[in-house]
């Protein structure tokens, strides 16, 4: 992640004080959690405790009646130890789930406010992994990492004052291991998290070279490189195994030492404490108890191995999240407060310059000394080559990116004194690439006016001539789009992109090439039914199809980010210059059609 | 593969089936001396694990009752016996095990990848690659954790519980009654909440892709979201599959919580058992106090595996699913393959003839309605149409990366289905209009399609087509890395490099895409210069956009609606005033014939 100049960083973010905010958020569940934990530590004592108490028992040869209550004891300990230990949960884990999705929702309002130079640079699978992968650590911080950090702080204050009660010289032998254990659990469980990044990494990397020569499959073919491609990717395996077995190795270490460890103190307190048996300093009973004290302490000690491994992670998914959460809309559109003003629909490009935000050196201008005027309500064919600007001009009007000072004007007032959202209530996109969510035809086409009426909706898709397309569909404009759905063919998918902005009821309406792939008939349709509305409004129609604009009250054609003509259809053919070229090549491709 | 292949991620069916698992074991077979040694060294674990709980019985029954100090170091030297080599033999079984996974999946996963790459175009048209990398990658790993954890383990487990039941009967046999009696109900217990705690998952995991889906959505049509002002209807929407997945997890965490805690009740209620039976017995001294310790230890570590055992089915039922698909992917066979009697011509002369060939991809519309040409050796033809006019198609059929649906192509007179594939691809070299290049160095692109080639060969193609100057300057020069797809270099210096790439390849025909990119004017001359190197004394087939290209070539073809419907030279064809006419005129607008480096691409003639 690059540093970017537009980039707002908070001061450094305190890591520390998320953690705190969410558990003063979720202090009664943490609080309750916590006694809950407190009371089942202190049964789960209780139980070898009793153990105790029934062995002596035994071995003094009676009385019966003790043994049997010690058991009847341990029974009803045990119950109760079950009902405490389910309730400790509930409240720690679910306020972890209740933690991360609330955070969830708070990343996606962000996302939402997020401009379109932020989603120009990221990956969607960069994003997605917030909101996905790095959460889920952030759960395992809340949920078992709390727990365990909280279970083992007690299980250590209270065990240990209890062994220490049983026999002090002893406790203090068993225990001695322990800060060890601790130390060498945590260096290897980093090691254990390097190797393992580094088997992701390669496994990362023996998918992309399959996906590569999967891509390149016919070249792979062409040239006869099967078994070399092959070749390569048996090499990224073997390469793979090799990084596997090394985590395997670690992974293999850290168990053997952790219980080799615990076992050092198991030994530690039979050797010292048999002997304290036979010297009459400790009871038989005592001996077993403090066995099962060790046992008790040496998986908690181990949990801390892992539980700091967790934290580890859980804070660095904070701090990538937390980068995410300071980054700004760089509109200065979003910054303006207050309703702004009215708007009819005028607009003005004065000497505009524009390349795209945070490319680097090397951006080269998209758009250079744009100079229009374009009064409300008149309708503005643009046509250009690819990569001429006509797109990005129309989308600045919409305030996709931002543009310097006083460059755009809409009715006289500059664009970046409008509130964004005001703005783009007046203005409607068809954008080139039409998109639509996996909803249905009606409720994507009512986008922008969730509250629309049917009729409405029916009349949009009407005009759009979506309507000739219905007998087609299996539910009418009911019919569900996208991966579930049916799929839609590119024009009728261009169409409804239309009838989602013509519900809109814009001042301003724009069409960025958005009728590509419709045919001329049907074109012919739409621009007829178009025509009424595009009288009320302004309309810029970009196109590279001649045809498309030769009826607009003015042409603007665009050559490497300027302008290079501009004059109503007649003039421009007059002149003779890259219109007038662009008419005649498709007056000749529409002959080889016909051919 | 050959059932729709929509669903079939999610579809989880047996946990065991014996057809899957037959052809696997193939895959095993080699790693049996390892198998046998993880076994062997898991049951020195198991054996020093089981000693430890009787040394203590002993330690507590024998010298601390005499009061022998010898005897409790003795038996302290013993346990870390054990210990050592409780240890050791773990770490070696762990590490067996692993090996053992590494290696049979190593075996798959090549085996699958070399079976891929030899499947036809036509099947990677009908499957998505990132669905065929899923075979090669999550699938695969699916499978290591049957070894590295699952098969293992289950063995571990029974063989654990069979020896601690044995050695409880042999112990107390009536104690061992007693500690048993809760076995059934565990497992009823443990089997219920399994269930449950599966479907909670699995209702998780539905509940997550739903949210992933959505963001997904989101962010790609964020555009959109934002320019119709719908953030609150969004935010509300993103809110509710949120809330949605988060009551499922919160009834999972019920679940589990519940799972684990009623595990440990089963395990205290056992010890109350036995301490309640197996005190009456010690006061009528038909049991001693250490046979009791040493069953409350065994029991503990009794009810561990039983709950393993239960968690092990859904490893395997995973595992099962993926042995599934990617058999199923091994089952696929090419329909494009060499004939088994082919015999390598002793030399060839580069002639191509098309006759009367038909080709639809798939089921589709036929693309090519009976082409027939001829390009004799040494000859240089190019081809111009529209797009869409089945020019690329020519080359694909000529390559055989797929076949015609009729008629023939032959190259020196032999039908090329007669001809072994790596032959007939030998002989005829591609330039595709993407110029894909691929992860790795200048050099190992160069050398692409002949990968013992020498050095300075390499250097001699480069050189030949002008590419060698941009590349001594780059770091590291024929060394330098070439990133994914070529990300990393110009449109033009990837035509270069893909010419180098055809002419370090010398075959004796050459079949040519040319691209429609636009490249600035002196990169325009250098590959006009290095096609004309590249052509230089081959036959071939060039589908040209350059006006030079069309004029240098000995005859033009022209191809409309999948038919050749003129030939000619350019002059002549000019003359004619038809298609070629318009093309011509379409392609290098209206000005006088030769002027500059035009190409198709330059005006906008499609979006």
């Amino acid at each position: 992640m690059a540093e970017t100049p537009h980039r707002v960083l908070r001061p450094e973010p305190d890591r520390v004080s998320l953690i705190l905010r969410y558990l003063r958020a979720y202090r009664q569940d943490f609080l309750l959690g916590f006694l809950c934990l407190v009371a089942t530590n202190g049964l789960t004592l209780c139980i070898p405790w009793l153990l105790k108490d029934a062995i002596d028992a035994l071995g003094r040869g009676g009385p019966p009646r003790r043994v049997a209550y010690d058991a009847l004891a341990i029974l009803v300990t045990a119950a109760i130890l079950a009902a405490i230990r389910i309730r400790s949960r509930l409240h720690i884990l679910g306020a972890s789930r209740r933690i991360v999705y609330d955070i969830r929702n708070e990343l996606y309002a962000h996302l939402l406010t997020l401009p379109a130079s932020f989603y120009a640079r990221r990956r969607t699978g960069e994003i997605m992994s917030r909101a996905v992968n790095d959460l889920m650590l952030i759960r395992s911080l809340f949920g078992p990492g709390m727990l365990s950090v909280m279970n083992v702080a007690l299980m250590y204050s209270a065990a240990l004052p209890l062994m220490a009660k049983i026999d002090p010289g002893l406790t203090l032998v068993a225990v001695l291991p322990y800060p060890l254990l601790l130390a060498g659990v945590f260096r290897v469980s980093r090691r254990i998290h390097q190797r393992s990044n580094a088997a992701q990494e390669q496994l990362a990397e023996l998918s992309n070279k399959a996906q590569e020569t999967l891509s390149g499959i016919n070249m792979v073919k062409a040239f006869v490189r099967e078994e070399g491609e092959a070749g390569l990717f048996g090499g990224l395996s073997r390469e793979y195994r090799r990084s596997s077995l090394l985590l395997a190795r670690s992974r293999g270490l850290i168990l053997t030492l952790m219980r080799g460890l615990g076992g050092v103190s198991t030994l530690a307190a039979l050797w010292l404490g048999g002997r304290h048996v036979i010297a009459g300093t400790l009871t038989k009973g005592g001996l077993v108890a403090f066995l099962s004290y060790l046992a008790l302490l040496a998986d908690p000690t181990v949990m801390m191995g892992w539980v700091l491994g967790v934290f580890q992670r859980g804070l660095g998914a904070i701090r990538r999240l937390e980068e995410m959460q300071a980054i700004r809309s760089d509109l200065p559109g979003d910054r303006v407060q207050g309703a702004g003003p009215v708007l009819r629909g005028s607009i003005a490009f004065r000497g505009l310059d524009f390349s795209y935000p945070g490319g680097g050196d090397e951006t080269r201008p998209v758009l250079s000394g744009v100079t229009l005027e374009i009064p409300a309500g008149s309708t503005v064919g643009l046509v250009g080559r690819v990569g001429s600007g006509k797109s990005t001009l129309v989308q600045l009007v919409a305030a996709v990116y931002p543009v310097p000072d006083g460059t755009v004007l809409i009715d006289g007032h500059d664009l970046n004194v409008i509130p964004t959202g005001h703005l783009r209530a007046h203005v409607a996109v068809v954008p080139q690439e039409t998109f639509l969510f996996s909803k249905t035809i009606a409720e994507n086409i009512a986008l922008g006016a969730p509250a629309a009426t049917r009729q409405r909706i029916e009349e949009a898709a009407q005009v759009a001539q979506i309507t000739r397309d219905l007998p087609d569909l299996p539910r009418g404009l009911d019919t569900l789009v996208g991966e579930r759905g049916v799929t839609l063919s590119g024009g009728q998918r261009q169409r409804v992109a239309l009838a989602r902005a013509l519900l809109l009821d814009p001042r301003i309406l724009i069409l960025d090439d958005a009728l590509s792939s419709i045919d001329a008939d049907t074109e012919e349709a739409i621009l007829a039914g178009l025509r009424g509305i595009m009288r009320q409004r302004t309309t810029l129609l970009v196109s590279h199809r001649v045809s498309t604009v030769l009826a607009a009250d003015r042409i603007v054609v665009l050559e490497d980010g300027r302008v290079a003509e501009s004059g109503t259809a007649v003039e421009l053919l007059a002149r003779n210059g890259p219109f007038a070229r662009m008419h005649r090549q498709q007056q000749i491709e529409k002959e080889l059609e016909a051919l | 593969m050959s059932q729709p292949a929509q669903h079939d991620e999610e579809v989880l069916g047996k946990a065991y089936d014996a057809r899957l698992v037959r052809r696997m074991l193939g895959d095993i077979a080699p790693e049996s001396r390892l198998i046998v040694l993880s076994v062997g060294l898991m049951f020195v674990v198991m054996g020093a694990q089981l000693l430890q709980p009787f040394l203590f019985k002993l330690l507590i029954d024998d010298p601390i009752l005499r009061g022998d100090r010898r005897g409790v170091t003795l038996l302290a030297l013993s346990y870390v016996a054990t210990l050592v080599v409780e240890l050791a033999a773990r770490f070696g079984q762990l590490y067996s095990m692993e090996l053992t996974g590494q290696n049979v999946i190593l075996r798959l996963r090549h085996r699958v990848f070399r079976h891929l790459v030899s499947l036809d175009s036509s099947f990677f048209d009908r499957y998505a690659v990132g669905r065929l990398m899923t075979r090669v990658t999550t699938d695969i790993e699916s499978l290591a954790d049957l070894f590295t954890s699952g098969v293992v383990s289950l063995l571990g487990d029974s063989v654990k519980l069979l020896a601690i039941v044995g050695i409880l009967l042999w112990l107390d046999w009536r104690l061992a009654c007693v500690a048993f009696a809760l076995t059934p109900v565990l497992f009823l217990l443990s089997a219920v909440l399994r269930g449950r705690i599966r479907q909670a998952y699995r209702d998780v995991r539905r509940r997550i892709a739903r949210i992933n889906a959505y963001l997904q959505e989101s962010i790609s049509g964020m555009l959109l979201v934002q320019l119709f002002r719908r953030e609150k209807v969004s935010t509300k929407e993103f809110d509710v599959i949120n809330s949605d997945h988060r009551d499922a997890e919160l009834s999972s965490v019920v679940y589990e919580s519940g799972f684990s805690a009623i595990i440990e009740l089963v395990g205290n209620v056992a010890i109350a058992l036995m301490l309640w039976y197996g005190g009456g017995q010690i006061l009528k001294s038909a049991l001693t106090l250490g046979t009791l310790v040493a069953f409350l230890e065994y029991t503990s570590r009794f009810f561990g595996p039983i709950r393993d055992l239960s968690g092990f089915y859904a490893v395997l039922q995973a595992a099962m699913a993926s042995l599934e698909r990617i058999f199923a992917l091994l089952d696929e066979r090419p329909a494009i393959t060499s004939p088994t009697t082919a015999s390598r011509p002793a030399r060839s002369y580069g002639r191509i003839e098309f006759d009367g060939v038909r080709f639809a991809y798939g089921s589709g519309d036929e693309v090519l309605h009976g082409i027939s040409l001829r390009v004799e050796s040494g000859e240089r033809v190019a081809i111009v149409g529209a797009t869409g006019s089945g020019k690329t198609t020519l080359i694909k059929l000529l390559v055989r990366l797929y076949d015609v649906s009729a008629g023939a192509i032959r190259i020196d007179g032999t039908d090329i289905r007669m001809l072994p594939l790596s032959y007939l691809r030998r002989q005829v070299g591609v330039v595709l209009q993407d110029h894909f290049l691929f992860t790795g160095s200048i050099a190992s692109n160069i050398a692409f399609g002949a990968p013992t080639l020498p050095r300075e060969r390499i250097e001699d193609a480069a050189r030949a087509v002008h590419a060698s100057d941009f590349i001594r300057r780059l770091p590291g020069d024929f060394s330098a890395a070439v990133r994914e797809r070529g990300g990393n270099f110009s449109v033009g210096q990837k035509q270069l490099l893909s010419f180098a790439r055809a002419l370090a390849y010398d075959p004796a025909i050459l079949v040519l895409d040319e691209a429609t990119s636009s490249v600035d004017t002196e990169t325009e001359l250098l590959i006009q210069g290095a096609l004309g190197r590249l052509l230089a004394g081959r036959t071939s087939l060039v589908i040209a956009h350059r006006l030079s290209t069309i004029v240098g070539a000995d005859r033009i073809l022209v191809m409309h609606h999948g038919r050749i419907v003129e030939a000619g030279t350019h002059r002549a064809l000019l003359q004619e005033r038809g298609i070629y006419h318009r093309l011509y005129q379409l392609q290098f607008g209206l000005e006088a014939p030769g002027s500059g480096p035009a190409t198709l691409a330059s005006p906008e003639v499609a979006s």
